[in-house]
């Protein structure tokens, strides 16, 4: 036949919107990811530690109320000379109440660009080009064996993205922590630690999936570890938790209908004497202690 | 210190070492000396406390510490700047003791610091909230406390405004809200102030809310500040109104409540608040306006004066005032109507007047009197005219100028319009000869005043014509009149154009719809087609053959009987319509009188010729032996038919012989009326006095004498004998009686005819409805009397066209095919 098939000469589909949304989403976020360790638009510089991170305001400011507030000019220091410093805590330290992981704050700036963040991998790191002191880089890389701490890490980057508050990274950790189901005692402890000292109480997430995982555990070999042991000791109120939830009276996430349950004091074990509103007891009215046992009425 | 926190527990941090750090800070921060404070090491800090549960106390001592800091620090300074001049402010006797620059210079000293506390503190809490930022978003929210920020302007407001100024005497806020009304008060008095500096204390109690629930209508402004001002400003202005209605003229009044009006919108957005430009603007135009409104314009020199004397801008500040407190203008529309009714009225009353006035000598004015020596009756129905041209006249002066006044002045508003075209309306026909003066105002132009037009103005005339007729109610009437005096100007042959006639036709058709013209269109046909007749019947004449120079020429009017209303030529008594017919003609005139009929029915056969004899007019040549110097002379007269008449009867006389009025009018049978008037023109008028009248005297009685004038002698080739009769002036009280009996026959006739359609289409309605369908049904021709339309349908019942529903609930009819 000679006749010339229509096919052949109908012009391409027009892509869909939804496709052309999709693409340009993914220009966008590689736009972004493309600035990761540039320096040619730089025009902000987070120092924590040993590590100097150069940033974008563009990218990192609007993601963070904190960065946001820390540039302002004409305020505080930070917004004059166009440097924040975020006060470290040694390297390798699990006590970071006061102060944040170098490693953590970096995989959350990686995060800002990349929307992702991966714990393992530490050498190539997407800032050593950025980095201003590659020797800090190669020795936290050296001495921090991330494998070994994945629990741990996830647990930091919770708890910075707590802090500077990047709710959409806090989800990401919660997300990366949950997945970790057979940690190392070590890593387990280290990260009890973090959790129970470096976000406030009410942030339940990885609190509750800790005491879910403790109590789940068939044997008991998990509470018999040093580590594990000292970790539990170390932080007070772990272990009523863990006391109240192995009795089934409490809940993950704190009581919050009131109506049906007691509270008796785990210090001096006289009961509340009025009901509070929230789920925050406050502290117990006769000795001040402020751990409770929840009871179901 | 991290490091000796090993056994972490919340209890541990030690709260007072962190807090002092922050403490130092904000009082850094207080007396601007942030920039070397680390955002990160304070909100660190802050963090810190909040991770270790000691949110709660972290919050109250911030509250503490500002609380403190604004008590002892900042409440000073600005306590500072109430000096002498404004501390008597707040008891009302301040005003005489300082002078009001004194006032304003400390004021201003006042409200500065006052500000640049209100904005340091913002600026500064601004800086503790960011370094509070978790505090915030973890304490207050969970805790439902109001942020710091807002906290810390609860603080301002209670350690600052809310508090006395010292014991015993008022808060702060009651202190800035005088000396904020004081320099208000100076601004309208014409002194200069910083608005902006007011402005910037309005920002603050706008910001500020009575309580920590910053709930909208809760703020201070609204609360502490805004009512006095408001109070305070209707004081005032209700004592400057009532100042310038005393003291100024009613136009300088409005300018100065607009100024005001303006002024104080300007205040609300230069200095106080634009949310209050409604409310102060409301205040304004109750007390100089809505509350003076009524005195304003009974002024002497209010709105009466204004119309009078033309001040248009003055009317239209009026008119924008009362715009403003009432869509409806309801004062001002009130006061138009009264001086358009008053002058209304006066105008009617002036007609009424002129038209009753006895006659006078002989006035200057006296344009239709020149050729005719009228006796005393016709002298009045001239005034009659004269009375019925001014009345249009000056209702149209009237419309004109408060049309303009309308345009100008009220912004063309469609509601006072509407008011004032019903009064222009009420006055128009409040007077009862309404419908014949504008009939006759319109025949005078045709007549006459449009001679030397052009057509523009021949136009605007029409228009104006057109304008009063619309106002007219009973346009029935109007339509009797307008024939009447179209009949007499088209057979008589007074109109100066036939094409503005059939402009004005055509004007009325668009005006008053089809069926009012319908009659009128018939009589100009009714015209052309006697033309045509006319020239065909000469033409027959011709081909006859019959080229006798002394026959008659005829021109002849067939008019079709019920379109004309030839009454109106019949200026007499019904008895005479049967005279008319048996008029006994000379045998030259009878004879072409028979050679059209013959012409005529041959033509059209079957159709009756009524002569209408009274109404004709004749050219005849007379000779007189003396006329010119002594010398004979030919005249062409103009004259009646009937005079005509008369005339003939002493050509085959010797000039010499007499004859009695009965004598003649046994010759001619010319109704007695006529008769005595046609003879009173011919032998009494000394410029036609072709007969001699013995005895001589002005009235015609029985047994006078008339004989041919030998010596009549006259200038004049042409001679127009004025016949009384065809006088088409307003109506005497006679034919008006007749003129309203025909008329309500006539709109009997019109009730019937729009009851039966009513009916006919709808087979059965209750009585209130078929009221109101008619009465709408004819309001373009008239406005019915309802007792005429219960007569009329009465009457339709016991003609049987309608019975009554004897079952319906309420009263109905139904329609009998």
């Amino acid at each position: 036949m000679a006749s010339i098939s229509p096919e052949r000469h109908s012009p391409t589909e027009p892509p869909s919107k939804d496709k052309a949304t999709q693409m340009s989403q993914k220009d966008l976020s590689n736009g972004i990811s493309s600035l990761l360790g540039d320096t040619e638009y730089s025009d902000l510089t987070i120092m924590c530690g040993q590590h100097k991170f150069r940033v974008h305001k563009a990218v990192v400011c609007p993601r963070s109320e904190f960065f946001r507030t820390a540039r302002k000019k004409g305020s505080f220091k930070e917004g004059e000379l166009g440097v924040i410093n975020l006060q470290a805590s040694s390297v390798g330290s699990s006590d970071v109440i006061d102060s944040d992981d170098p490693d953590a704050v970096r995989l959350m700036l990686v995060y800002l660009y990349k929307q992702d963040y991966t714990v393992v991998c530490m050498d190539t790191d997407d800032f050593a080009t950025g980095c201003d002191d590659a020797q800090a880089i190669a020795a936290s890389a050296g001495t921090f064996n991330a494998s070994d701490r994945i629990l741990t890490t996830h647990a930091k980057v919770f708890a910075v993205a707590e802090k500077y508050g990047i709710r959409s990274l806090k989800a990401l950790a919660h997300h990366y922590f949950a997945q970790q189901t057979n940690p190392t005692p070590e890593d387990l402890a280290e990260a009890i630690k973090v959790i129970f000292t470096t976000t406030p109480e009410h942030v339940r997430e990885l609190r509750d999936i800790v005491i879910k995982y403790i109590l789940t555990q068939q044997s008991p070999a998990i509470l018999e570890h040093p580590n594990i042991e000292a970790a539990i000791q170390s932080v007070d109120t772990l272990a009523y938790e863990l006391l109240k939830k192995s009795q089934g009276a409490g809940s993950y996430g704190g009581i919050r209908s009131q109506d049906s349950c007691s509270h008796i004091c785990s210090r001096c074990a006289r009961k509340m004497s009025k009901p509070t509103r929230n789920s925050c007891l406050g502290d117990c009215t006769f000795c001040g202690a402020d751990a409770w046992l929840t009871f179901k009425s | 210190m991290g490091n000796r926190f090993k056994g972490l527990n919340g209890a541990d941090v030690d709260f007072e070492t962190t807090w002092k750090v922050l403490e130092t800070a904000f009082k850094e921060i207080h007396t601007k000396n942030a920039s070397a404070l680390s955002f990160e090491e304070l909100y660190r800090n802050a963090y810190k406390i909040v991770l270790k549960k000691k949110g709660e106390e972290l919050y109250n001592n911030v509250a503490q510490f500002e609380a403190n800091w604004l008590s002892g620090e900042v409440r000073n300074r600005v306590v500072k700047q109430l000096t002498a001049p404004l501390l008597l402010l707040t008891d009302g006797t301040g005003r005489s003791l300082a002078t009001s620059a004194e006032r304003r210079v400390a004021g201003e000293s006042f409200l500065r610091a006052l500000k640049e506390s209100w904005e340091d503190h913002q600026v500064c809490m601004g800086m503790l909230t960011d370094v509070l930022m978790y505090m915030d978003r973890v304490y207050c929210t969970d805790h439902r406390q109001p942020s710091i920020f807002a906290k810390a302007m609860g603080l301002f407001r209670d350690q600052i405004l809310r508090s006395p100024v010292r014991p015993e005497s008022p808060d702060l806020i009651e202190v800035l809200t005088s000396i904020v009304l004081d320099q208000i008060q100076m601004h309208r008095d014409g002194e200069r102030i910083n608005s902006h500096l007011i402005k910037s204390n309005v920002y603050m109690l706008e910001g500020l809310y009575e309580s920590d629930q910053e709930v909208e209508d809760a703020k201070l402004y609204l609360r502490l500040f805004e009512p006095y001002f408001l109070q305070t400003s209707a004081m005032f202005y209700r004592e400057e109104g009532e100042r310038l209605l005393k003291e100024s003229d009613a136009g300088t009044y409005c300018k100065e409540a607009k100024r005001r009006i303006e002024e104080e919108s300007d205040r609300c957005r230069s200095t106080l608040s634009e949310s209050t430009t409604v409310k102060i603007q409301r205040v304004v135009e109750d007390e100089l306006i809505r509350h003076k409104m009524k005195g304003l314009i009974e002024m002497d020199s209010g709105v009466q004066y204004m119309v009078d004397n033309d001040k248009l801008y003055e009317l239209g500040l009026v008119f924008e005032l009362e715009a403003r407190v009432d869509a409806r203008k309801t004062e001002l529309t009130k006061a138009m109507q009264k001086i358009i009714n008053e002058m209304g009225t006066e105008i009617n009353n002036a007609a009424i007047n002129t038209s009753q006035a006895p006659p006078t000598a002989p006035s200057a004015q006296d344009e239709h009197g020149d050729d005719r020596q009228k006796p005393g009756g016709t002298r009045q129905i001239n005034q009659q005219t004269v009375a019925a041209l001014k009345w249009v006249e000056n209702v149209l002066a009237l419309k004109t100028r408060f049309d303009n006044i309308w345009k100008t002045a009220f912004a063309s508003d469609q509601t006072v319009h509407t008011a004032l075209e019903r009064s222009m309306g009420e006055i128009i026909n409040a007077f009862s000869r309404g419908s014949e003066y504008i009939s006759l105002f319109i025949d005078e132009n045709m007549k006459k005043g449009i001679r030397d037009k052009t057509e523009a103005e021949i136009d605007a005339t029409l228009e104006q014509a057109i304008t009063t007729v619309r106002y007219l109610q009973d346009k029935d009437i109007f339509e009797t009149y307008y024939k009447k005096h179209l009949c007499k100007r088209l057979l008589l042959k007074k109109s100066q154009s036939i094409d503005v006639e059939k402009q004005m036709i055509s004007r009325m058709k668009l005006e008053l719809g089809n069926s009012f013209t319908l009659k009128l269109e018939a009589m100009f046909k009714d015209m052309t087609l006697s033309e045509e007749l006319t020239s065909g019947y000469r033409k027959h004449v011709a081909q006859l053959g019959d080229a006798d120079p002394k026959r008659v020429d005829l021109s002849v009017s067939v008019l079709t009987s019920m379109t004309w209303p030839l009454e109106a030529f019949r200026g007499a008594s019904e008895d005479e319509r049967e005279g008319r017919s048996n008029i006994i003609f000379a045998a030259s005139i009878e004879r072409i009188k028979a050679g059209f009929e013959q012409f005529y029915s041959k033509k059209h056969s079957g159709r009756k010729l009524t002569w209408q004899t009274n109404m004709g007019d004749a050219d005849v040549k007379a000779h007189f032996p003396r006329s010119k110097n002594g010398r004979p002379m030919t005249h062409d007269i103009n004259c009646s038919t009937y005079a005509m008449l008369i005339l003939l009867l002493f050509n085959s006389l010797p000039s010499t012989t007499s004859l009695t009025l009965e004598e003649i009018q046994a010759k001619t049978n010319i109704p007695e009326n006529d008769l005595k008037r046609n003879l009173q023109s011919l032998a009494v008028a000394p410029k036609t006095r072709f007969l001699v009248k013995e005895p001589m005297s002005r009235e015609i009685n029985a047994g006078d004498r008339f004989s041919y004038n030998e010596n009549f002698s006259s200038k004049i080739i042409k001679i127009k004998v004025g016949v009384v009769s065809a006088g088409n002036k307003v109506e005497g009280d006679r034919e008006r009686k007749e003129t309203e009996k025909k008329n309500n026959d006539s709109r009997g006739f019109a009730i019937e005819a729009a009851v039966v359609r009513i009916m006919k289409q709808r087979k059965s309605l209750p009585h209130a409805q078929l009221l109101t369908e008619t009465i709408s049904q004819l309001s373009t021709q008239f406005k019915p009397d309802v007792n005429m339309i219960k007569k009329k349908i009465e009457s339709l019942i016991e003609r049987e066209y309608l019975e009554r529903i004897e079952e319906a609930a309420v009263p109905s009819y139904k329609y009998l095919a």
